[in-house]
C-alpha cells in the first residue's frame, strides 16, 4: 500500500490508511474536533490523491476497526461477495470512481458492484468525488422498498411527515399531520420523535395515526421514533406499528451507547416482522448522521464520512424500509457551516444508495451552526436531483419539539413541483381521490388542515 | 361552575399574535388545532410557497435564535445577584461552537478567582452560566433565582458563594466539582436557542460533581421560559430536588422519586 | 412510573331511581427525564355498576336515607371495595328529592358510612354537566370539533348542556320528566307534580289528580310540552319567566351540530310508540310517551342526533368518573393536613397592573380576607382557601408581593389560625408556597394548589399527595333549590 506523495514540491508520508481516509476528507468541524483532520487544503489533496491510487484490496485489507474488537466490523466483512470482490478487487478507488459515473454503470451493473463493496471502499470514493459527482452518480441509483406501500420510484419523492409535538398531546400531533397531509406529505411515513419514551405513550401515538391512516385509507404506514426497546414493549402490548425504528452508530461502542447491539436489533427485528401490522416484508426506519460516534467517544479516531458509511453497512441487514441522515442535527462541533451540511448530506445519500439503502435526508441545521434556511433549500433541491426518495416535512421547517430547523411542508411541494416529481403512485392517487391534488400540481383545496377536520365532522 | 371546566387542551398556543392564517373550510376547527400546538399549521400558501408574512416571521424568530447565540448576558443582572464573573478556556465565539471541550474546562485564572472567593465544601453550589442562549439568562435569571432561594431556605439547605461563567458547557460542573467539592451543584444555562423560544434555560443538578460524571448522573430540568416551564416553579421546585439528592446520597437515573 | 389508581364512587340518589358505580381513575406520570414530572388522569375505567333501584322515599320529597345506606353497604361488598379504600367521588341528589334537608341528612351519613371523601353535591347544572360527560356528549364534541347539547331526562327534570369542543357553555334545565304526571292503565290520573302545573296552567289543559285523561289529550299535552322545550334548545332563547324553566346559567344559548339524548327518557329509545293509554302506563308514568314525542319533534329539525354511550346511568357515571381533577405538579404542602374537604373557595382577583399598585393590592386581599371572616365565623374549624385568580405575567416580584400581602393580612385577620390554604388558577403555587413559608415561618401550616379551576362559592375536597407532587381535587357546586 503506497502511503506517500510528493506534491507541489512538499512530500506527504501518511502513516496508515485510517490517516489517509481522514485527511482525504472535505474540510469538516468533526474530524478537527477529534484532532484527525488535515492540516491545511494541501495536506487534504494530498490525501485525496494517495488514496485515490489505493486499489479496493488495499481497504479491505487493512481494517480501520479490526473485526475481533467490534461487531459493526465483522458485519460489513462477512456481507461481502467473494464472487463480486474477486472481481473489482484489483480496481483503484479512482476506477470505482470512474466506473460509476461512466456509461457503463447501468443500474443493473450497480446493484451488482454493490454486493463486492464493504462500507470503507463506499466511503473512500466519496472522498474523491465532487457534489456534483455524487448527485450524478446517486441519480442512477433507485432503490425502492415497501411496507404497506412502495417508495423509491424514479420520479418520485416522498415525505416523512413529522408532526411532532412538545408535550406529545395527541390532538396537537394531530393537528400537524393534518397540515401535512393537506400539502400531499406523508407517503414515506408518519413518523413521530416522542418527547416521553414510555411504551404507553408510544402506544397512544402509534393508535392515533393508525386511527388516521384507516379512517382516511391514507396509503402509508406509521412509526414513533422511541427507543427500540420502548416500542418493542408498545408492540407486545398491542399498540399498531408498520414500522420500528432506532438510531444507528457505526461502531459497536457507539451503539452500545445507544443501548442497541445486532442481538437486539435482530430481536427488533423479528417482533415487526411477527407482530407489526404492516404487509410488505421492509419493516425498520433508521437514522444515522455524522458526528454520533465522536459525540458518544465510540469513534476509534476514524473520520465521521467512514463512520456514517459502516452504520449502512449495518443497516442493510436488516433491509430497512426508510433510512434517513439526520444531516445537521448534531451541531457546528461536527458540522460547522451550510457549506459542511451540504457536502455531508450529499455525502450520505449517496453512501447509502450505493449500498442499496432506500436513502431519505433530513435536510436540517440547528441555530448555533453557520446556517439558515435558504442553504437547506438550495440543498433540498440538490437531493431532489440527485433522487433522494424521502425529505422529511416540518411545518415550516420549525420543529417544536427537537428545536431545530428541517424543510417543511412547502419545501416538498415546491422540490416536486420545480424538478417535475410525483408523491408515490398510490400516495399521489389517495390525494386525486380527495381532491388535493391533480395532474401532479395542488389544488385549490390543499393546505388547509381543516379539510381533514372537517372530513372526520361530516363521517362521524 | 363553568369556568371550573377543565378545557381539553391548555390554551397555550393559541394567542400568539405572530401567527398568520388562513381561512380554512372548518374555521372552528383551524382555531381549535392551533390551541392545540405550537407548530407552525395553518399558515397557507402560494403557488408551493409559504405567504410573505409567515416566511418573515419564521426569519425573525430565527435571528432572534441568532441574535441569543451570539449575545452577552447584561451585567446588570450579575451585578443585581452579586455574581462575579470567570471564564472557560474558549477564546473566539466560533471556537466555543466548535469546541465544546474549552467550554467545559474554566481557564487557570477562574480557578484562582474561585478559590479565593467562593466557600469550599458547601451543601450547594449555585452557577450561573450563559452557554448557548446569553438572552435566557437575561429572561429568567431575576424569576429562577430567588424562588430557587426560597425553597432552599423552606429545605434547610445552605448555599454556598454563587457565580458566573462566560462560555459554559454542562459539563464545566465537573471542574467547578473538583475545586469546590460541593455536595451539590446546581447549574443554570441557556440552553441552544430553538424558533419557539430563544429564551429558553435549563438547571443542571449533579450530586458531587467530578470529572468522569456521566450524562445520567444529572438530573435536568429544561424548556424554562415563559411559554415553557414557568421560572418561579422551575426554581422552587430544584430544592425538593435538592433535598431528595441529599438524602440518598445520589443523582440522575439513580434518584427515586 | 407506577402510580396506584384512585378509586372513585358515584352515587345519584334522583326523583325516581337510584344507582351507584365504582371506578379507578388512572393517573399517569408524563415524566419526560427533562422536565419536572407532570400528572394527569389518563383513564378513567368502571370497575362496578349496580343495578338501577327505586329511590326510597319517606314521603314525596324526603329519602329514605336509612335504606339508601343498606344498599349502599350491599353494593360495596358486591363490589368488592371497603370503605377506606374510597378516595374520591360524589353522590348527586337530583330532581325533587335535591332539597337541603335530604343534602344534609346524605352528608351526615356518607362522612360516616361511605367513605371518606365522598360528598354530596347536587344542583341542576352540576347535573347536566356530569350527565353530559357520562354520555359521551363531552368527549364527542372535543373529537369531532363540534358544539353539542345533551339533554339528560329523568323522572323530574331535563338538564341540558351545551359543550363546545370541551367546554361548557351554557347549560338549561326544564321542568320536564317521565313522573311530572302519573296515572294507572284506566288512564286515571295519580298524581300531577307541583312543578308542571304552572306550565299546565298558563296552556289551559286541566289535569286533576283522581280524574281520567285521555289518550289524545295527554299525547297533545306531551307533543305540545316537548316542542315548547325543543324550540327553546334549538332556538337558542327563551324568557326567564317561561313556566318551563327550572333553572339556567344563560338566556341565549348557542346553535348546536349535534344531540345528545340521556337518563330514563333516553333509554327508552327503542320503545314502541305508544298506541294507547295502556301502552304509556306501563311505568304509571308519562316516560314512553315524552320519548317518542321528544324523537318526532327532534325528527323535524334538521340536526344530528347522536346515541348516547350511556342513557340511565350518564349522571352516575360522570359523578363517579368525572368529578376529581389532579392538580398542578408543583404545589406546596406542609405535612399531615392532607385530606381536607368542604374547604368553601374566596376568590382574589388580582388586576394586570397590581405589581404598580402595592396599596390597591392590600386592599383587595384585606376586604375578601375581611368578608370571608365575617362569612365563616367559625373560621378556625373550618378555614376557607384563598382563590388568587388573575391572569398576570407570573413574575418573582409578584409572587414576592403576593406572598407578603398574604402573610400580613392574614396574620391580622386570623392571629390564631393554624392553616392557610390557597388555590392558584396560573402555575405558581410552589414559589408562592415557599415565599410565604419563609415569611411566615412556623407560624401556621400551608397548603397552596394550583391549576385547578375554581369560582368564588365553590367547595373544595383535596385528597392526599400523589407522588408527594400533586394532589386530587373535587371541585363542588352546592346549588340547593
Amino acid at each position: 500500500m503506497i502511503k506517500k506523495i510528493r506534491l507541489l514540491n512538499d512530500t506527504y508520508l501518511f502513516k496508515d490508511l485510517k490517516e489517509i481516509m481522514a485527511k482525504a476528507n472535505e474540510e469538516k468541524s468533526g474530524d478537527q474536533l477529534a484532532g484527525i483532520a488535515a492540516c491545511d487544503a494541501k495536506e487534504r489533496l494530498a490525501a485525496k490523491h494517495v488514496l485515490a491510487d489505493l486499489t479496493l484490496a488495499d481497504i479491505r485489507n487493512h481494517p480501520l476497526i479490526p473485526p475481533e474488537n467490534d461487531e459493526v466490523s465483522r458485519l460489513i466483512e462477512e456481507q461481502v461477495d467473494e464472487r463480486v470482490y474477486e472481481f473489482i478487487s484489483n480496481w483503484t478507488v479512482a476506477e470505482l470512481r470512474e466506473f460509476l459515473l461512466s456509461e457503463m454503470a447501468r443500474p443493473p451493473d450497480i446493484e451488482r458492484l454493490r454486493l463486492g463493496l464493504t462500507s470503507e471502499m463506499v466511503a473512500a470514493v466519496t472522498k474523491i468525488m465532487t457534489n456534483m459527482d455524487l448527485i450524478q452518480a446517486a441519480s442512477k441509483i433507485s432503490v425502492e422498498t415497501t411496507c404497506n406501500h412502495t417508495i423509491g420510484q424514479k420520479g418520485c419523492l416522498a415525505g416523512r411527515a413529522q408532526p411532532n409535538h412538545p408535550s406529545d398531546h395527541i390532538m396537537g400531533i394531530r393537528a400537524s399531520l393534518y397540515e401535512a397531509l393537506a400539502y400531499g406529505v406523508g407517503d414515506a411515513v408518519i413518523g413521530i420523535n416522542p418527547v416521553i419514551d414510555t411504551a404507553e405513550s408510544v402506544k397512544s401515538i402509534l393508535t392515533m395515526t393508525k386511527e388516521v391512516i384507516d379512517s382516511w385509507a391514507i396509503p402509508t404506514q406509521n412509526c414513533v421514533l422511541a427507543h427500540v426497546t420502548t416500542q418493542m414493549r408498545a408492540i407486545k402490548d398491542g399498540a399498531p406499528a408498520d414500522l420500528i425504528f432506532q438510531s444507528l452508530g457505526g461502531t459497536e461502542l457507539a451503539n452500545q451507547s445507544f443501548g442497541i447491539d445486532i442481538k437486539l436489533l435482530d430481536e427488533a427485528d423479528e417482533l415487526i416482522h411477527t407482530e407489526g401490522t404492516a404487509q410488505g416484508p421492509n419493516r425498520w426506519y433508521f437514522e444515522t448522521g455524522q458526528g454520533s460516534e465522536l459525540s458518544s467517544d465510540a469513534h476509534h479516531l476514524v473520520d465521521q464520512v467512514t463512520l456514517e458509511s459502516r452504520c449502512y453497512g449495518l443497516a442493510k441487514r436488516y433491509k430497512p424500509f426508510i433510512v434517513n441522515t439526520v444531516v445537521g442535527f448534531i451541531g457546528p462541533e461536527y458540522l460547522y457551516d451550510s457549506k459542511q451540511v451540504i457536502r455531508a448530506g450529499l455525502e450520505d445519500h449517496f453512501m447509502g444508495k450505493l449500498q442499496g439503502l432506500p436513502m431519505g435526508v433530513d435536510v436540517c441545521y440547528t441555530n448555533h451552526m453557520k446556517a439558515d434556511q435558504n442553504d437547506m433549500e438550495n440543498l433540498a433541491i440538490l437531493l431532489g436531483s440527485a433522487g433522494v426518495n424521502f425529505l422529511i416535512g416540518v411545518p415550516m421547517a420549525d420543529d417544536c419539539m427537537l428545536n431545530y430547523q428541517s424543510t417543511s411542508f412547502h419545501d416538498i411541494a415546491s422540490v416536486r413541483d420545480i424538478l417535475g416529481l410525483r408523491p408515490t403512485p398510490a400516495f399521489e392517487a389517495w390525494l386525486e381521490k380527495n381532491g388535493l391534488m391533480e395532474n401532479g400540481k395542488l389544488t385549490k383545496y390543499a393546505g388547509d388542515p381543516s379539510f381533514f377536520h372537517q372530513k372526520t365532522t361530516l363521517q362521524a | 361552575m363553568f369556568e371550573k371546566e377543565p378545557l381539553k387542551a391548555p390554551n397555550m398556543f393559541g394567542t400568539k399574535n405572530k401567527r398568520t392564517l388562513i381561512d380554512g373550510v372548518n374555521k372552528a376547527g383551524i382555531e381549535e388545532m392551533l390551541r392545540t400546538t405550537p407548530a407552525r399549521i395553518a399558515v397557507g400558501r402560494t403557488g408551493t410557497r409559504p405567504k410573505t408574512k409567515a416566511i418573515l416571521q419564521f426569519q425573525l424568530d430565527h435571528a432572534a435564535a441568532i441574535d441569543a447565540v451570539s449575545g452577552e448576558v447584561d451585567v446588570s443582572y450579575l451585578e443585581e445577584f452579586d455574581l462575579f464573573s470567570v471564564d472557560t478556556c474558549f477564546e473566539t465565539k466560533e471556537e466555543y461552537l466548535k469546541r465544546p471541550d474549552k467550554g467545559r474546562k474554566l481557564t487557570d485564572e477562574a480557578v484562582k478567582t474561585i478559590k479565593a472567593r467562593c466557600e469550599y465544601r458547601p451543601q450547594v453550589q449555585i452557577v450561573v452560566s450563559d452557554g448557548l442562549s446569553a438572552s435566557a439568562i437575561d429572561t429568567n435569571l431575576e424569576n429562577v433565582l430567588p424562588a430557587l432561594y426560597d425553597s432552599l431556605k423552606v429545605n434547610n439547605l445552605s448555599a454556598g458563594t454563587p457565580f458566573f461563567v462566560k462560555g459554559g458547557r454542562v459539563a464545566c460542573m465537573d471542574h467547578i466539582g473538583e475545586v469546590l467539592q460541593p455536595e451539590v451543584l446546581v447549574l443554570l444555562i441557556g440552553e441552544r436557542p430553538g424558533l419557539v423560544s430563544a429564551n429558553s434555560m435549563s438547571a443542571y443538578i449533579c450530586y458531587r460533581p467530578r470529572f468522569g460524571v456521566q450524562e445520567s448522573n444529572r438530573n435536568v430540568i429544561s424548556n424554562i421560559h415563559p411559554g415553557g416551564t414557568p421560572a418561579v416553579e422551575a426554581g422552587a421546585h430544584i430544592g425538593t430536588l435538592l433535598k431528595k439528592m441529599i438524602k440518598q446520597k445520589t443523582s440522575g437515573v439513580a434518584l427515586a422519586f | 412510573m407506577e402510580i396506584t389508581p384512585v378509586t372513585s364512587v358515584g352515587i345519584d340518589i334522583g326523583t325516581s331511581t337510584t344507582k351507584m358505580i365504582v371506578s379507578h381513575l388512572l393517573i399517569n406520570s408524563t415524566s419526560n427525564p427533562f422536565s419536572i414530572p407532570t400528572f394527569e388522569i389518563s383513564d378513567r375505567i368502571i370497575l362496578f355498576q349496580s343495578d338501577i333501584i327505586s329511590t326510597p322515599l319517606l314521603s314525596k320529597d324526603e329519602i329514605d336515607v336509612e335504606r339508601i345506606a343498606a344498599w349502599l353497604k350491599k353494593q360495596y361488598v358486591l363490589a368488592g371495595i371497603r370503605v377506606p379504600d374510597i378516595k374520591s367521588g360524589a353522590v348527586i341528589i337530583t330532581g325533587e328529592t335535591a332539597n337541603k334537608r335530604n343534602a344534609e341528612k346524605m352528608i351526615h351519613f356518607l362522612a360516616e358510612r361511605a367513605g371518606d371523601f365522598v360528598v354530596a353535591i347536587a344542583g341542576a347544572n352540576l347535573e347536566a354537566v356530569l350527565a353530559g360527560k357520562g354520555s359521551g356528549a363531552f368527549q364527542y364534541s372535543i373529537d369531532n370539533v363540534l358544539t353539542v347539547v345533551n339533554i339528560d331526562i329523568g323522572g323530574g327534570t331535563a338538564n341540558a348542556v351545551y359543550m363546545r369542543q370541551g367546554e361548557v357553555v351554557a347549560s338549561v334545565t326544564f321542568l320536564v320528566g317521565g313522573r311530572l304526571i302519573e296515572m294507572n292503565e284506566e288512564g286515571k290520573i295519580l298524581h300531577v307534580s307541583d312543578a308542571i302545573t304552572p306550565w299546565l296552567e298558563k296552556n289551559n289543559y286541566r289535569l286533576q289528580k283522581g280524574e281520567k285523561v285521555s289518550f289524545v289529550l295527554l299525547q297533545t299535552i306531551i307533543q305540545h310540552l316537548c316542542e315548547n322545550m325543543v324550540t327553546i334548545l334549538m332556538r337558542g332563547s327563551f324568557k326567564k319567566d317561561d313556566p318551563l324553566i327550572h333553572s339556567y346559567t344563560t338566556t341565549t344559548l348557542p346553535s348546536v351540530d349535534a344531540i345528545f339524548i340521556s337518563g330514563g327518557i333516553g333509554a327508552l329509545r327503542f320503545y314502541p310508540e305508544p298506541q294507547s293509554i295502556s301502552d304509556i302506563a306501563v311505568y304509571q308514568d308519562v316516560g314512553p310517551l315524552i320519548t317518542c314525542e321528544l324523537q318526532k319533534t327532534i325528527n323535524n329539525y334538521q340536526i344530528k342526533q347522536v346515541p348516547a354511550e350511556q342513557t340511565s346511568r350518564a349522571t352516575v357515571i360522570g359523578a363517579g368518573m368525572q368529578s376529581t381533577e389532579i392538580s398542578g405538579s408543583t404545589i406546596y404542602a406542609d405535612r399531615g393536613r392532607l385530606p381536607i374537604r368542604n374547604i368553601p373557595v374566596l376568590t382574589c382577583e388580582i388586576a394586570e397592573d397590581t405589581l404598580q399598585k402595592e396599596k390597591t393590592l392590600h386592599n383587595t386581599i384585606y376586604s375578601v380576607l375581611l368578608k370571608g371572616k365575617e362569612m365563616y365565623p367559625d373560621f378556625l374549624k373550618a378555614p376557607f382557601a384563598i382563590h388568587i385568580l388573575g391572569n398576570v405575567k407570573t413574575s418573582y416580584l409578584l409572587i414576592k408581593q403576593l406572598a407578603i400581602t398574604l402573610n400580613q393580612v392574614y396574620q391580622a385577620l386570623f392571629p390564631k389560625s393554624d392553616l392557610m390554604i390557597i388555590v392558584c388558577e396560573q402555575d405558581m403555587a410552589k414559589a408562592l408556597g415557599q415565599a410565604i413559608k419563609v415569611l411566615a415561618g412556623g407560624r401556621f401550616d400551608l397548603i397552596c394548589i394550583d391549576q385547578v379551576q375554581v369560582k368564588h362559592g365553590d367547595f373544595l375536597d383535596i385528597g392526599e399527595m400523589i407522588h408527594q407532587s400533586t394532589v386530587p381535587v373535587v371541585v363542588k357546586t352546592l346549588a340547593f333549590s
